[in-house]
């Protein structure tokens, strides 16, 4: 929108007058003295708002108001003209002007209805704007990412969203579990529903069951009046349990039934009603591990995990760290007005070296703090964090499926039999309990396992000797 | 609408150049009008009777915009009179007040003696700041 007025008369002492008088409050016009000229003006730019006169020599201006609506649409175009009617004003407003100035004309009712169009204008291209980035946010075009690790989770997602199975997210903090089941919601038949998300560790444990399956009236201390839950709200759409590894048990066997009935009964309520939803749900913890210590009942895991998907943290997303810090800084760039365009070399190896343990969401606040705190064109080392610099100096990041090593502090150094210990059970966790696959995997026998089992007092309840698999 | 008397110089001395610039245009086409009667009163639906209407109703739009209601006034009644098939006389006898109220608004303001020829009738003009009077700003 170039912020000028297109003005429309034949009469060029009124385009004179109107041009000095808008002038004169700081909007610029652009003048135009037959219809042909104010369409071929219109494909030049787009102007803030239109001030036409109906009498034109040419095109009469009832033709060239939905004319002008056609080229730019949302123009606002306020009619200047000597006809008074009422008749004359319904139609104009019928055509979709947006106000209506009779000639002779009072400047300051003038200036006031073509400053109100002007930003009417400005507004609605605003709107536009947002909307377009808000489309551009939905679905899948919102998982940016060039690597084989995303790509290959995208892939997965694309087809979670033809079918209604329930998808599991699984994956650290901040790899953006959130979005993705926005991604499969907005993809999929259930697009047109409500999509409900709730955070399960969010909410206090008294709270979380009324949340979930509403209340009736009285149920409780403070249930003043009847409430739907999330499920009820979700109907016909998507329901997201983001931390879904955080309910307790109690809650845990009512969402098993609702998964299995497909029906929800309300605290307090007598009867239960039909809820048609999809469920999502998502989770930072590994929930095997969780089943293997009896913190999660594992017919739910797998009523919940039908389709899982594994989000890969950001260190595995080789060559992603600049591609979304370049669309997080367009982004930040527009909606804070700041004036940065990139980022300097150097900043760009700091961020492609930083192993980024809070993943998608921790560049993303980072990306707009540094646009927020940078003044020149380019981001650089001065506007990122002391941790993002310092990984200039350690290097660049391990490859995908690497650790790096932290540097070793005082801290840092436990008790051997302490690590003894957390290794043995790791390796009993990731091998479902199979004693035999732990030794083999430790490099040390049977045998030593057992012994220090002992000597910790844990059970060895878990796997046998033939390699079964053992587990939950 | 600014009063015909409501001329403050020093507020601004670009609108007034523009007041004076009017008069000089709305002058010439009040003339027009008058040469368009002198042979009887133009059909309303001929050329002649076209621009007729066309000058009244674009004096009638400016004269109160620009600080001259009276001769929106006037030039309404032309137009209107002339619409309703008006006669010859009663036309003239308008046109003739219409004339005489740009004269004296030309009086009041004080401004320079009209260039020859003033508007010319192409209906097409571009916004241009008149070169004539003094400086401003």
């Amino acid at each position: 929108m170039s912020g000028r007025v297109l003005l429309v008369d034949d009469d060029p002492a009124m385009l004179r007058l109107v041009a000095h008088e808008l002038g004169q409050e700081g909007i610029e016009t652009v003048p135009a003295s037959s219809g042909a000229e104010a369409l071929r003006l219109l494909e030049e730019e787009a102007p803030s708002a239109v001030v036409l006169d109906l009498l034109l020599p040419d095109i009469p201006g009832r033709v060239l108001l939905p004319r002008i609506e056609a080229i730019r649409p949302g123009t606002p175009v306020v009619v200047l003209t000597v006809r008074s009617g009422v008749e004359d004003i319904v139609e104009c407003m019928r055509l979709g002007a947006v106000d209506y100035v009779p000639k002779p004309f009072e400047r300051t009712r003038l200036v006031a209805s073509v400053r109100n169009a002007a930003e009417r204008g400005a507004l609605q291209t605003r709107v536009e704007a947002l909307a377009r980035e808000l489309r551009r946010g939905e679905g899948f075009g919102a998982l940016l990412g060039r690597s084989a690790a995303m790509a290959k989770a995208v892939d997965l997602l694309r087809r979670a969203s033809a079918s209604e199975v329930s998808l599991l997210l699984e994956g650290e903090s901040g790899t953006g579990k959130e979005v993705a089941a926005r991604a499969v919601h907005a993809d999929g038949g259930r697009r047109t529903g409500p999509f409900i998300a709730i955070n399960c560790g969010a909410i206090p444990e008294g709270l979380i069951e009324s949340e979930l399956f509403g209340h009736e009236k009285g149920s409780f201390t403070g249930a003043t009046g009847l409430r739907r839950g999330r499920f009820e709200e979700a109907d016909g759409g998507t329901l997201f349990l983001d931390e879904v590894g955080e309910l307790r048990p109690a809650l845990q066997v009512r969402l098993l039934r609702v998964l299995q009935e497909r029906r929800i009964q309300r605290v307090g309520g007598i009867g239960s009603h039909p809820v048609d939803v999809r469920v999502m749900a998502a989770t930072n913890r590994d929930l095997r591990s969780a089943i293997a210590s009896g913190e999660f009942r594992d017919d739910l895991y797998y009523r919940l995990s039908v389709f899982p998907v594994r989000l890969p943290p950001l260190r595995e997303r080789e060559g992603d760290v600049m591609l979304l810090a370049e669309e997080f800084l367009r982004r930040f760039r527009e909606r804070h007005g700041r004036p940065v365009l990139g980022f300097s070399p150097e900043a760009r190896r700091a961020l492609e070296a930083y192993p980024w343990p809070g993943n998608v969401r921790e560049l993303e606040n980072l990306v707009e703090r540094a646009v927020i705190m940078e003044d020149g064109e380019r981001v650089g080392l001065g506007s990122l964090p002391d941790a993002v610099v310092e990984s200039l100096q350690r290097g660049p990041a391990p490859a995908p499926g690497e650790a790096r090593p932290a540097p070793a502090r005082p801290g840092d150094i436990r008790p051997l039999e302490e690590e003894e210990r957390r290794l043995v059970l790791r390796a009993l966790d990731a091998t479902r309990g199979n004693i035999q696959e732990a030794a083999n995997r430790l490099g040390i026998s049977r045998a030593t396992i057992y012994r220090k089992l002992e000597r910790w007092g844990i059970g060895p309840d878990a796997g046998d000797d033939a390699g079964s698999g053992g587990g939950a | 609408m600014r009063g015909m008397h409501a001329i403050r110089p020093q507020d601004d001395p670009e609108f007034l150049e523009l007041r004076r610039f009017f008069l000089r245009e709305a002058a010439a086409m009040a003339r027009e009008m008058a040469d368009l009667l002198a042979g009887g009163a133009p059909e309303p639906g001929g050329e002649r009777g076209l621009r007729f209407r066309k000058l009244a109703h674009d004096l009638r739009g400016s004269g109160g915009s620009y600080g001259f209601p009276i001769v929106t006034i006037h030039a309404g009644e032309a137009e209107d009179t002339h619409l309703e098939g008006g006669s010859p006389e009663a036309l003239r006898a308008i046109v003739g007040m219409l004339e005489g109220s740009v004269r004296q608004a030309e009086a009041l303001l004080g401004g320079p003696e009209p260039p020859p020829g003033g508007r010319a009738g192409n209906g097409g003009a571009r916004v241009t700041i008149p070169p004539a009077g003094p400086e401003v700003r």
